[in-house]
């Protein structure tokens, strides 16, 4: 039994989603049941997802190993698909945790500055500051098109909530 | 009937309102704009153009909405053409006979034909829609849950199993939603389920970030991750998007034919437009002759104006579901499901009692927003194709912001963006795997739903479980379900055996 590189990706991504359908067991298991008598125990339903995603994880496992992995819709015949670029990936992932981390500590015009010139620069971005301008602009257009024109609340700017702040204090 | 054509024209009034217009006009371009972007397709456009509607009157988010609907889908089908990336399963085929044509220096004909046909498919589906949904609703109000969970079970199956090449990852994909569906507090009972102690997971997993995280989040990685290997090309559109007499005719019997096979396939639960659009290429490529024949696979008109009309006319036709009985079929419909639910409107069979104003409104909409993106968008294809020249790196980065966006700022939370990361991964692992994405879509909107119609089914028959297979429906459907699963391998055992026996 031989399995590829690709494979023995694909066996871990099987045998995550397997690890996950024990967890959904556990936590269906030890659910805090109501005092008050239903008909339909609030268990049942997770318990036939849990097993339904454990059979199909296990499947999955087993084509693998019977060497049929799985191919990404829309390759062509030729087209190599095996080899992921984990670099710019890392650093997408990384990206939008920092947006994640940042928003309601800087405000969002800075983190979403922030996250785009990385996943630009992640996808070859040549001129690093054109695109931080580009970044800067983008975000600032989508803050206030979306707080002035169609009343959607973002994040304020880390410096006008020192400024509303200290209005504040000087007004107590 | 004469009932519904009345309640129609009273849509009609109240769409075509000089201030509704507008709205209609600005959805068509939106939905225009984000539709045409590489890479996104009709339910992502859909997903991320929703926090917009929010803040507008429930009959304009409505008006806007169907306008940003079609808008996406003509969008998505110029993308397909020019750059052969087609942006959903519905656009795949367009993509092979129109970027040939494309290729072959008719680009204009192609997405004119494309334009046209789906104008034309639209136009007769959502008047069929009109017709049927209705009468659809008036039935389904007698239907007992345990029908409804029958339907519910029959549309997991024919999703997990009919997409993708794989059955058994069509079926994971399916688990992995009813999953996500799971989080949450149980409706009945109360009690918490994988919410291991986050407050914020208790009124469960937000849809819309779901699909959001999981077409722009899962793709925007993937293609990170391919960077080195892809290389694209735009074509250029020479002249007009314009039909020649000799277009017309080859493609008006091709629309038709599309639109009787694309909405048929929406009504019932077959997976999306990957099924119809498939078959009407297959249709139109039988039917053609001579030297038209010769062009398939170099360009033929008949190619792209059959798909794009069943596409279209699929779209429509998963909308009677939709309205009619509350079930999504496709990853297009759960968006718009959750847009109905935003706005405070169940979609169901009681949908036409209790809001029959919103639903003609909305399906008079379809008709307007269907018109004016043929009048706005074919003279303008110029300024549209020049969206495809934004550069990779911006245009990537920006949908990703803006993904991230729609995740936050639908309940100002953390918690939301933070599911965003987290599904935009599995999106990432799907699509490196060959794992479809719809069935986790349907699987996390329909779970929850399913769960409700068996405890209603077992407290109706207090826990007698033959309420769930003794109706007529139910029995039916849990047939059709058997015969599903089990022919395609028997017969394909059989075809092989017969091909050995020779």
């Amino acid at each position: 039994m031989k399995v590829s590189k690709a494979g023995k990706g694909e066996l871990v991504f099987a045998c995550a989603l397997f690890l996950v359908s024990l967890i959904v067991y556990w936590d269906t298991h030890s659910l805090v049941l109501p005092t008050n008598n239903t008909v339909v125990s609030p268990r049942t339903f997770p318990y036939v997802v849990a097993t339904l995603l454990m059979l199909t994880s296990l499947g999955v496992a087993w084509q693998v190993l019977r060497g049929k992995e799985g191919i990404p819709e829309g390759t062509q015949l030729g087209d190599s698909f095996k080899k992921a670029d984990l670099r710019p990936m890392f650093i997408i992932i990384v990206a939008i945790g920092l947006h994640i981390f940042l928003i309601e500590r800087t405000g969002y015009i800075i983190s979403a500055t922030i996250s785009f010139w990385a996943v630009a620069y992640s996808f070859g971005a040549k001129k690093i500051v054109k695109t931080g301008v580009i970044a800067l602009l983008f975000a600032t257009l989508v803050y206030f098109s979306f707080t002035n024109l169609l009343d959607i609340q973002l994040p304020k700017w880390i410096l006008e909530n020192l400024i509303s702040d200290l209005n504040s204090q000087a007004a107590s | 009937m004469f009932d519904n054509f009345g309640e129609l024209l009273n849509g009609f009034s109240d769409a075509l309102v000089f201030s509704n217009l507008i709205y209609g006009f600005i959805g068509t371009f939106l939905g225009t704009l984000v539709g045409v972007l590489p890479g996104i397709g009709p339910a992502l456009a859909i997903g991320l153009l929703l926090p917009i509607t929010l803040t507008v009157q429930p009959t304009q988010a409505l008006i806007m909405f169907a306008a940003i609907y079609y808008g996406a889908m003509y969008g998505g089908s110029t993308t397909s053409i020019l750059l052969n990336t087609p942006g959903e399963s519905g656009s795949v085929i367009t993509a092979v006979e129109g970027n040939k044509m494309a290729r072959a220096g008719r680009a204009g004909a192609a997405l004119a034909t494309a334009a046209i046909g789906s104008f034309v498919a639209g136009t007769i589906a959502t008047f069929t829609l009109a017709l049927a949904a209705p009468q659809l609703a008036e039935i389904a109000i007698q239907v007992q849950p345990a029908g409804f969970l029958a339907l519910i079970i029959t549309a997991f199956a024919t999703v997990g199993t009919l997409l993708g090449s794989s059955r058994v990852r069509g079926l994971l994909s399916l688990a992995v939603g009813l999953t996500i569906g799971l989080v949450g507090a149980d409706l009945q009972s109360g009690s918490l389920r994988l919410t291991f102690g986050q407050t914020a997971a208790i009124d469960g997993v937000e849809t819309v970030t779901v699909i959001v995280a999981l077409f722009a989040l899962g793709e925007v990685i993937y293609l990170a991750s391919r960077l080195r290997h892809d290389k694209e090309e735009i074509l250029s559109v020479n002249g007009k998007a314009f039909l020649s007499r000799k277009d017309w005719k080859r493609s008006w019997k091709p629309w038709l034919r599309g639109t009787a096979i694309g909405f048929p396939l929406g009504v019932v639960p077959a997976g999306g437009s990957e099924v119809p659009t498939f078959l009407s290429y297959a249709v139109e490529k039988k039917l053609a002759k001579g030297e038209n024949k010769e062009e398939f696979g170099k360009g033929a008109i008949e190619g792209v104006a059959g798909p794009e009309a069943a596409n279209n006319a699929n779209a429509a036709g998963a909308l009677v579901p939709l309205l009619a009985l509350g079930l999504p079929t496709s990853a297009t419909a759960a968006v718009v499901l959750v847009a109905f639910q935003s706005y405070q409107i169940q979609p169901g069979p009681l949908l036409f009692q209790t809001n029959p104003e919103l639903v003609w409104a909305l399906i008079a909409s379809l008709f307007i927003g269907n018109t004016l993106l043929l009048i706005l968008n074919l003279p303008f294809i110029r300024f549209w194709v020049k969206l495809l020249y934004i550069p990779k790196p911006h245009l990537y980065a920006g949908i990703t912001t803006f993904a991230l966006l729609g995740a936050y700022a639908l309940n100002s939370s953390i918690f939301d963006m933070q599911v965003a990361l987290g599904v935009g991964i599995i999106g990432y692992l799907f699509r490196r795997f060959g794992v479809p994405i719809t069935p986790l879509v349907i699987g996390a909107i329909l779970g929850p739903l399913a769960e409700l119609y068996y405890k209603r089914a077992l407290q109706i028959s207090q826990g007698d479980h033959s309420v769930l297979y003794e109706g007529m429906m139910t029995k039916s459907l849990y047939l059709f379900l058997v015969l599903l699963i089990f022919i395609p391998p028997i017969y394909r055992r059989w075809k092989n055996g017969a091909r050995e026996g020779n």
